[in-house]
């Protein structure tokens, strides 16, 4: 089947590439781009490990195919961790051990940055309901929950 | 897994997509958000020739309010639904099962069109479609026409769309000062077991109408029109309840799966009445309300 060409802003630089249609985003950004901080879990759209923003906005890396991402800005848990802003998400996490073997940790932070966008003192109620979307196999998920509390107190309601 | 080898075409007008549905017959599948679709293509559940994007027409999104009409342009997405102004104002059904739908990065990506054109019969918004009484209103290259909900949802994911046609938007009614919704279900989002949406008018104690719409419950989306029914005309009150949920038997075909039997989605669909009723009438059922929050 015809490859397509694609022209898209990954971390902030413009890429272009010739992709296969059926390639989902994550595969592309992990193989292609080798930007491996995006894993691959169910891809079915259950697990939340391959999260990635796309325009802004954190979507499934497997239920996006490459060729949809065509024109948009994505960014992946290399390009908003090394622009700082996970800063106080990163540290709490690191506190309170909100991480063990981390194959989940990209796709929690990059959820829980959105929730602390949309919502700077979330209860611990909005935050289970916020990351539902994530499995965690490690922590039980308290840990991730009061991380995310920790993290939002520690940022005075300033996350931006 | 990974999705089989297709052929893809980025539409850049709703006539270019129309088109090449046209010519290229059931080997060829409409893609918006993908929410449905990609995770079909990967586990291999669905393996069209060709995938037609629809994602990029611009003229498919958007929420308006045209006289005693919402209507919702087919690629709007859950997101924008979830925080429109208008929606909440107008359509509030729609507004408070958002937060029930997938999780909050499959509604960044998802769009209603979607959601209804699949039609899996767990998914709650066909239910509320149906509740609401929405009008699907489908193109082709001959031309547009208007299909009720009632006509719309044919089978399990099977609905009344032909193979060549797009659905462009959703129509449902604006709500007035007389009119209630509701919203019950029962079990966590991924192995949600059933569940109804509703919406009634209320006018001097009297309802006047009301629709029942049941996601979870055999083969498709479901109207209880009997157990409506048996609310309807007099005050929705105890005993009208009681005569509903004996009528829900007719309405309702429950299925056997490893959620649950049918025996006990019989038994559920009552309990679930018997909530949704007290949310909609709490005035005459103070007793099936506490029930429902004891």
């Amino acid at each position: 089947m015809k490859s397509v060409p694609i022209s898209l802003t990954v971390n902030g630089e413009v890429v272009e590439a010739l992709v296969p249609p059926r390639q989902h985003l994550a595969d592309f950004l992990r193989e292609t781009l080798g930007l491996t901080g995006t894993h691959i879990g169910c891809e079915q759209g259950v697990c939340g490990a391959c999260s990635v923003r796309l325009n802004g906005e954190v979507v499934r890396g497997c239920l996006v195919l490459a060729v949809q991402a065509d024109g948009s800005r994505v960014d992946t848990i290399e390009g908003v961790s090394d622009a700082g802003e996970l800063t106080h998400l990163q540290r709490a996490f690191e506190n309170r051990n909100a991480l063990q073997c981390g194959y989940c940790t990209p796709g929690m932070l990059l959820t829980a940055a959105e929730l602390l966008k949309l919502n700077s003192r979330p209860s611990r109620e909005e935050i289970r309901e916020f990351i539902s979307g994530n499995y965690c196999r490690c922590t039980g998920y308290h840990a991730i929950v009061d991380a995310i509390e920790a993290a939002a107190q520690a940022s005075g309601g300033d996350v931006s | 897994m990974k999705a089989p080898a297709f052929d893809y075409l980025r539409a850049k007008s709703i006539d270019e997509a129309l088109t090449a549905l046209r010519e290229h017959g059931e080997g060829a599948r409409i893609i918006a958000g993908g929410q449905s679709l990609v995770p079909l293509l990967n586990m291999r559940l669905a393996a069209p020739s060709l995938l037609v994007d629809i994602g990029g027409i611009s003229e498919l999104r958007g929420i308006e309010v045209q006289g005693d009409i919402v209507s919702i342009g087919a690629l709007t997405r859950h997101v924008e639904l979830e925080r429109s102004d208008l929606i909440r104002r107008h359509a509030p059904l729609l507004s408070s099962t958002m937060a029930h739908v997938a999780y909050p990065a499959v509604r960044n990506r998802g769009t209603f069109g979607g959601a209804i054109a699949n039609a899996d019969p767990i998914w709650n918004l066909p239910a509320c479609a149906l509740a609401l009484g929405a009008v699907m209103v489908a193109r082709s290259v001959d031309g547009e026409r208007r299909i009720p909900a009632d006509d719309f949802f044919l089978g399990h994911c099977r609905t009344a769309l032909r193979p060549d046609e797009i659905l462009i938007r959703i129509e449902v009614p604006v709500d007035g000062a007389t009119h209630r919704v509701a919203f019950q279900k029962l079990g966590p989002r991924l192995t949600v077991i059933m569940g109804v949406a509703a919406r009634a008018e209320v006018v001097d104690g009297i309802c006047k109408s009301l629709r029942l719409g049941w996601f979870g419950v055999g083969n498709t989306p479901t109207l209880s029109a009997s157990a409506a029914a048996a609310l309807v005309g007099a005050s929705p009150d105890e005993a009208a309840l009681e005569r509903a949920a004996a009528a829900l038997g007719e309405d309702l075909k429950p299925h056997d799966d490893l959620r649950g039997s049918a025996a006990m989605r019989s038994y559920l669909a009552r309990v679930l009445l018997r909530r949704i009723a007290a949310d909609l009438f709490p005035e005459f059922l103070s007793e099936a309300r506490q029930e429902a929050t004891a």
